[in-house]
């Protein structure tokens, strides 16, 4: 407990004595972070595309003019991973289609009450059955065209695949720099300060005695980091929110309260975890 | 081999990188609760015995013994054990810049895992002994040559050492507060530490009345007249 409060006491003290020095490390450190934390959100955020295309697995199938949808119906229903069949008619998508146009809808008036649309029939599918059913699909009789979004999905899986590893190299090379930062301000610290861990030495010190102190200081200034970093991202989420809906409508916006405490987490343990490590290769120090 | 000895050399050799012999075949021994004088002119070798029994340094040729420990070989933990029985007071000090004085005689007594609270009224006891309990709260760099040496031997006393290895300290101080040192290290070892103190001051050396060594370009003369 006495060496608890004295590296306690010893890490406030040298918290204070080294601000600078630490200010420019929890500067650095909290740049590194935010940048990661940026890199986890963009990758949160592709994830969720993903999953909520592949949720969505649904395959629409046009058909030929004249086809009776029901017996298209009931040939699908009978396909194994098929959950539902739904019918919307070529009405029902021009009033859709209307919809959808809004303020433009009048183009619609130039088709002077004809209906170019098709019957389709809209097919719910377990997600690992869709290629399957979308090529079975295809071979009925009477089906004009089968759409489902498989290439979509695959383009999804390899951007996201792409994106996770550069990210990850991404962040392990912004984490290896904070920890380098972090293991010179241990160095500086502990070159500055020298004579004293030495005059500890000679009283007869632990090692851990005259370590503890720098470790601490790592944390802390780590821990420091990290929560500026989350602060900066949390700051920067709505920005950013706003841009990615106008920019990129079709990806899904993640809720600040659903990601922001898990990657925020993330970054305080990254900070720390940095921290300490390099605080522990720079007050490595010979007796 | 023991016998109660505190301190025990032999043919204990220092060369430095460079070829300077600092120490040339000392055979010595201290028993328990002595209290040694160590003279000897500037560079005779005094400070290197000093920092060999603190093992700051090893020899190069020979074997030492403290409280029955062999140094040479001795591992880390063996090295921190024993440094944890020793009171030191270096000739610069070496007191850390920075803290007041009663932090750094408090660190002293952390280091061997004291209480805070007891630290420092050990600490704060230390100081009134060497006549500084005013001075507690300054800033060791504001305080003058004289009152910085006082700190460090109240640092040492502070631990209630078994082993006191004092380097001239009383050389920044006038003749009563040197006796006054001088007095605080004799009583230290009537209560049974043992003390090897190394000076130039002649005249506390014949007041005091204890044993005495030379020094001589790195040989000992044992029990020489001053």
């Amino acid at each position: 407990m006495t060496y608890v409060l004295y590296a306690l006491r010893e890490c406030k003290w040298g918290l204070v004595r080294g601000a600078r020095s630490y200010a420019v490390s929890v500067a650095t450190t909290a740049a590194v972070l935010l940048a990661v934390g940026l890199l986890l959100l963009g990758n949160r955020s592709l994830e969720a595309l993903i999953a909520r295309v592949r949720d969505q697995a649904q395959i629409t199938l046009y058909l030929k003019e004249g086809q009776d949808p029901a017996v298209i119906e009931a040939a699908l229903r009978s396909l194994p991973g098929v959950t539902g069949v739904r019918l919307v008619t070529k009405e029902e998508a021009l009033a859709q289609l209307r919809r959808d146009l809004g303020q433009d809808a009048f183009l619609l008036d130039a088709l002077e009450g004809l209906n170019p649309l098709a019957d389709s029939l809209e097919v719910a599918v377990v997600p690992e059955r869709a290629p399957e059913v979308a090529d079975a699909a295809a071979s009925l009789a009477g089906v004009e065209r089968v759409r489902d979004n498989r290439d979509l999905l695959a383009r999804l899986v390899r951007v996201t695949r792409f994106a996770r590893v550069g990210g990850a190299a991404f962040s392990t090379a912004l984490l290896g720099t904070s920890l380098m930062a972090a293991a010179n301000t241990a160095r500086l610290t502990v070159y500055a300060r020298r004579s004293e861990i030495e005059i500890r030495i000679l009283l007869g010190a632990p090692g851990w005695f005259v370590k503890a102190p720098f470790l601490l200081e790592g944390v802390a200034s780590g821990a420091l980091a990290a929560l500026l970093a989350g602060i900066g991202l949390a700051a920067l989420y709505p920005v950013l929110q706003r841009y990615a809906t106008a920019a990129l409508p079709f990806v899904p916006v993640l809720a600040p309260a659903g990601v922001l405490p898990s990657i925020v987490g993330a970054l305080l343990l990254a900070g720390t975890l940095s921290a300490l490590a390099g605080g522990w290769v720079g007050a490595t120090f010979r007796r | 081999m023991y016998g109660g000895l505190a301190v025990r050399a032999s043919a204990l050799r220092k060369v430095y990188p460079g070829g300077t012999v600092a120490l040339d075949g000392i055979d010595l021994e201290v028993a328990q609760g002595e209290f040694v004088f160590l003279l000897g002119r500037s560079g005779a070798g005094k400070t290197t015995l000093l920092r060999l029994l603190l093992a700051e340094e090893t020899p190069t040729e020979g074997r030492l013994w403290i409280f029955g420990q062999l140094l040479n070989g001795a591992g880390e933990r063996d090295i921190q054990r024993l440094r944890r029985t020793v009171g030191m007071v270096w000739q610069d000090l070496r007191l850390i810049r920075g803290r007041t004085a009663l932090d750094n005689v408090a660190l002293g007594l952390w280091v061997l895992g004291v209480p805070p609270g007891e630290a420092a009224r050990r600490a704060r006891e230390a100081l009134a002994r060497v006549g500084l309990e005013d001075k507690a709260g300054q800033r060791v760099e504001f305080l003058s040559s004289g009152e910085q040496q006082r700190v460090a031997v109240a640092r040492a006393l502070a631990r209630q050492p078994r082993l006191i290895l004092a380097d001239e300290p009383t050389g920044n101080l006038d003749p009563a507060t040197a006796w006054q040192i001088v007095s605080l290290l004799l009583e230290a070892s009537a209560r049974g530490a043992t003390v090897i103190m190394a000076t130039h001051a002649h005249a506390l050396v014949r007041a005091a009345g204890r044993r005495v060594i030379v020094l001589e370009e790195g040989h000992l003369r044992e029990g020489e007249q001053v």
